[in-house]
């Protein structure tokens, strides 16, 4: 009797655990999918400032990035806290044109591992401006000692995401740091 | 994914986390070409234990290596005047390795041949007077050490007060052009580099054992807790964490004063007694009517600036108003260059008084301290007929040509007296006290601008009064005395002599240490009992430390350059401490690093005082690292992980369930059987 009790405990915790993998993932391809109609809307509309991609959102698509290598295309939005985090990669500008993308190891940057110097990166800004960028280096620190400089000079292209990407326990102190550095002048 | 790219270690963080944004963190520092980051922690607990006049200290460090790469450093600190380092443990895991004295050069070659076999090692030096160094190499990836140092000091005593100091910070030695090399640490890895900002986690405890009942123990810096009665206490610091940047300075006084005159320590080592004497002058002296003729020097140089400033002028401006009418004077500003208000003495009237506060109000602090020649200035000449010179002096003493200044002081002094202020905290007080038993006055320590008007009043006092001159010591047994030649003493100074006794401590029960002197040409006696004696560790090493100091001091004319170096060598080697000729070196057996796994090199932060700033980097522009982990791999793998067990059970249960119907349907078949036989 208690074995089954045992078992039927155990399950609903596995279960639960599962739930919040899917819960998780799931909320990182909705989030992209939902946004992907307000930011198609928002390029028809001539680049005006994103839609709430769904009612009471509170992020809103603010980039997209292509990384044509990897054959790669994700939504970024606005700012790199946790909540936002969820739903896509966050960005963040330095006022001296730092640009700050962040995102989680397990979800949108999971292929941040497999970024090579010399590979090509595109960032596409609302109004349809592409720039491209191309890796320069990578990098793992440590983020009890490391700081990002949102002052640096730009303009330059940073990614970060948890290191290393497959590690089982979460919330580590390393952290892959990507940098780019732009190819080209803008172009349209 | 590859493994350099994991092992990268050393990062200027989007080549804008600048110099001075890696100096305000606290630690120790990763240093290479590319630039500079943070990558070792340390905290630091302290622990002393004051018996009598003694203090032995204890300082633990623990340091954490974060990085994935191999890591090696240097830890730069100043320690007491007279303080001798004679312990270094370090612990790696559950190993101990002790550290051993050996001649410097041959301590370094030791350390360096284990940096390159991989071995985890240690190594403690000392460069100038109270300025040492730890250096540690092949610290694991990961790996947590513990560095425990120990040393011995002695306790200050002056006008009834008991004072403890631990420096907790260094000033950066004000250099100037050409040949100072006397400083610098020699052939030394980066440079040290100071931290403001968050200073490294202190803690600090001290178990007090006074020797008689005390009237008050007090912390004149940081908070502190007090516990216990009668003649011992125990103190703690209460924010451990922000202990930093200002020098400990721990102060206590006796119940009944009257009573105490003196005290005799004795600790026997290789055979012979060693003694530590402590005798208070009688306290009958009245202050006699003495024309003088006072020189002030005031440092105005860069390392003054701000508070420190202002508290010197404080102390100048105190001097200025207990200038009698008869007295003469000058006032000498300071920086790169010295700066007199008057070409000579002049006599204290009101005018040239005014004219003194004028000047000293409109001084600015800035430039180097260039001390050689403005004491030059302060000495030249002979003062008027009748008159006494007395040069009172007020710096952080982080000053150039140290060994010149000492040296023109010795040929120049003359029967002038020199008194040192030293102000603030990271005050250099090894050159003060050598300048000013050099200059036959005292030194004064002000570290807080709320001392200034008591501090200075004691000096003052100093100044008008008649000192104890020429003084002897005579112990009933032949005795080696450090100081050789006992400093005249001022009101509120204790004797204080340390001495080998040829002979051990069995035997030294009779007779008594007589010290006489002369008071305004009046005969003074002293006597202290040897049979009242009390034993205490660390006597014998205070003695050769003072011994190792007291040569070096010698004038090159009275003793041979050889001779001087293998006395002072062999004296720190046959006790065991670490002095300008030796270091302590402890190194683990087995190698660990392999050759493969590249070392990184890493200079150790200080604490930078903490009226100073050095930190111009803009803290607010700087991002933390943004989390960037969701959990979901370790909930997925948590979840399949469970589901396995989970089905591993249900499994477990079926197979069970199929047996035990297979073991009943076996055992059925028998009983049915006999039961048909019956």
């Amino acid at each position: 009797m208690t074995s089954r009790l045992v078992i039927a405990l155990l399950a609903l915790a596995a279960f639960g655990q599962l739930a919040e993998f899917g819960w998780i993932q799931g909320k990182g391809l909705v989030g992209q999918w939902l946004m992907a109609s307000s930011w198609a809307a928002s390029a028809e509309a001539g680049g005006r400032a994103p839609e709430a991609p769904w009612p009471g959102a509170r992020t809103r698509p603010a980039a997209r990035l292509f990384v044509p290598d990897l054959k790669l295309d994700r939504l970024v939005v606005e700012g790199v806290a946790t909540p936002n985090l969820a739903w896509g990669p966050g960005i963040e500008t330095g006022p001296n044109g730092h640009v700050l993308i962040a995102a989680h190891r397990d979800t949108h940057f999971r292929f941040l591992g497999d970024l090579e110097k010399g590979h090509r990166i595109q960032l596409e800004w609302p109004a349809g401006v592409i720039r491209n960028w191309r890796v320069q280096e990578s990098r793992v620190v440590d983020s009890r000692t490391t700081r990002l400089d949102m002052n640096a000079p730009g303009p330059l292209l940073t990614m970060v995401t948890c290191w290393p990407i497959d590690a089982i326990e979460a919330g580590g102190p390393l952290r892959l740091v990507v940098s780019a550095v732009p190819t080209d002048e803008e172009t349209s | 994914m590859t493994f350099t790219r994991a092992c990268f270690l050393i990062f200027a963080f989007a080549a804008a986390a600048s110099s001075a944004d890696a100096q305000h963190r606290a630690g120790l520092q990763l240093v290479s070409a590319s630039g500079s980051t943070t990558a070792v922690t340390q905290s630091t607990e302290i622990d002393i234990r004051v018996t009598g006049l003694l203090a032995r200290t204890t300082v633990t460090q623990r340091f954490t290596n974060h990085t994935q790469g191999w890591a090696e450093g240097r830890y730069v600190f100043p320690l007491p005047d007279g303080a001798s380092v004679d312990e270094l443990r370090i612990k790696i895991g559950e190993r101990l390795i002790e550290g051993e004295v050996r001649e410097k050069a041959d301590a370094r070659q030791v350390f360096e041949q284990a940096r390159e076999q991989g071995r985890t090692a240690g190594l403690v030096e000392q460069h100038a007077d109270n300025l040492f160094s730890t250096s540690l190499t092949n610290i694991a990836p990961g790996e947590d050490i513990v560095v425990t140092i120990g040393f011995g000091q002695t306790v200050e005593y002056r006008y009834g007060r008991f004072t403890l100091r631990f420096p907790t910070t260094t000033l950066p030695r004000y250099e100037n052009g050409a040949g100072a090399e006397s400083q610098t640490l020699a052939n030394s890895p980066p440079a040290p580099v100071y931290s403001s900002g968050a200073a490294p986690r202190l803690s600090m405890s001290v178990e007090l054992a006074a020797g008689f009942e005390l009237a008050g123990v007090q912390s004149l810096h940081h908070a502190v807790d007090i516990q216990g009665r009668g003649s011992d206490r125990a103190i703690e610091l209460a924010e451990p964490e922000r202990g930093a940047g200002k020098d400990f300075e721990l102060v206590w006084s006796a119940r009944d004063e009257d009573r105490l005159q003196g005290a005799l320590f004795v600790e026997q080592m290789r055979g012979q007694a060693h003694a530590l004497l402590m005798l208070l002058p009688p306290r009958d002296f009245k202050p006699v009517a003495l024309r003088r003729e006072l020189i002030l020097v005031i440092d105005r140089s860069g390392s003054m600036q701000g508070e420190a400033f202002e508290q010197a002028r404080e102390a100048v401006r105190l001097a200025l108003d207990r200038i009698d009418h008869d007295d003469r004077f000058n006032v000498i500003a300071f920086s790169n260059t010295a700066l007199p208000l008057f070409d000579g003495p002049v006599a204290a009237t009101r005018a040239n008084l005014d004219q003194a506060y004028r000047f000293i109000g409109e001084l600015t602090a800035d430039g180097g301290t260039e001390l050689d020649a403005t004491m030059g200035m302060a000495m030249a000449g002979l003062p008027d007929p009748g008159y006494l010179r007395q040069i009172v002096f007020a710096t952080d003493g982080a000053v150039a040509n140290e060994p010149q200044v000492l040296e023109r002081i010795d040929r120049e002094i003359d029967d002038s007296r020199l008194f040192a202020i030293g102000i603030g905290h990271g005050v250099n007080d090894a050159f003060l006290n050598r300048a000013s038993s050099r200059g036959h006055g005292t030194t004064t320590l002000i570290k807080d601008p709320r001392d200034i008007a008591g501090r200075m009043s004691e000096l003052l006092v100093q100044l008008e009064s008649p000192v104890l001159e020429d003084l002897q010591i005579d112990w009933p047994v032949a005795a080696e005395t450090w100081p050789e030649r006992i400093p005249d003493l001022y009101a509120g100074q204790p004797l204080m002599v340390l001495a080998r006794l040829d002979g051990p401590a069995s035997e030294i029960d009779r007779g008594s240490v007589r010290a006489t002197g002369f008071r305004d040409l009046r005969f003074v006696e002293m006597e202290w009992p040897m049979r009242d004696y009390f034993s205490a560790p660390g006597v014998a090493r205070a003695w050769a430390q003072a011994r190792i100091e007291g040569l070096a001091d010698r004038p090159a004319d009275r003793m041979d350059a050889q001779l001087r170096h293998d006395e002072r060598l062999l004296t720190a080697l046959e006790y065991r401490i670490v002095s300008p000729l030796t270091s302590l070196v402890a190194v683990d057996r087995t190698p660990r690093r392999t050759e493969a796994a590249k070392l990184e090199r890493v200079a150790v932060a200080g604490a930078a005082p903490g009226d100073r700033n050095l930190d111009n980097s803009d803290p607010a522009a700087l991002h933390a690292m943004p989390a960037t982990d969701a959990g979901s791999l370790e909930a997925g793998l948590r979840g399949l992980s469970i589901l396995t067990i989970v089905l591993l059970m249900i499994f477990n249960r079926r197979f069970n369930r199929l047996e035990r119907s297979r073991r009943e349907s076996n055992a059925d078949e028998p009983i049915a059987d006999h039961g048909e036989h019956a």
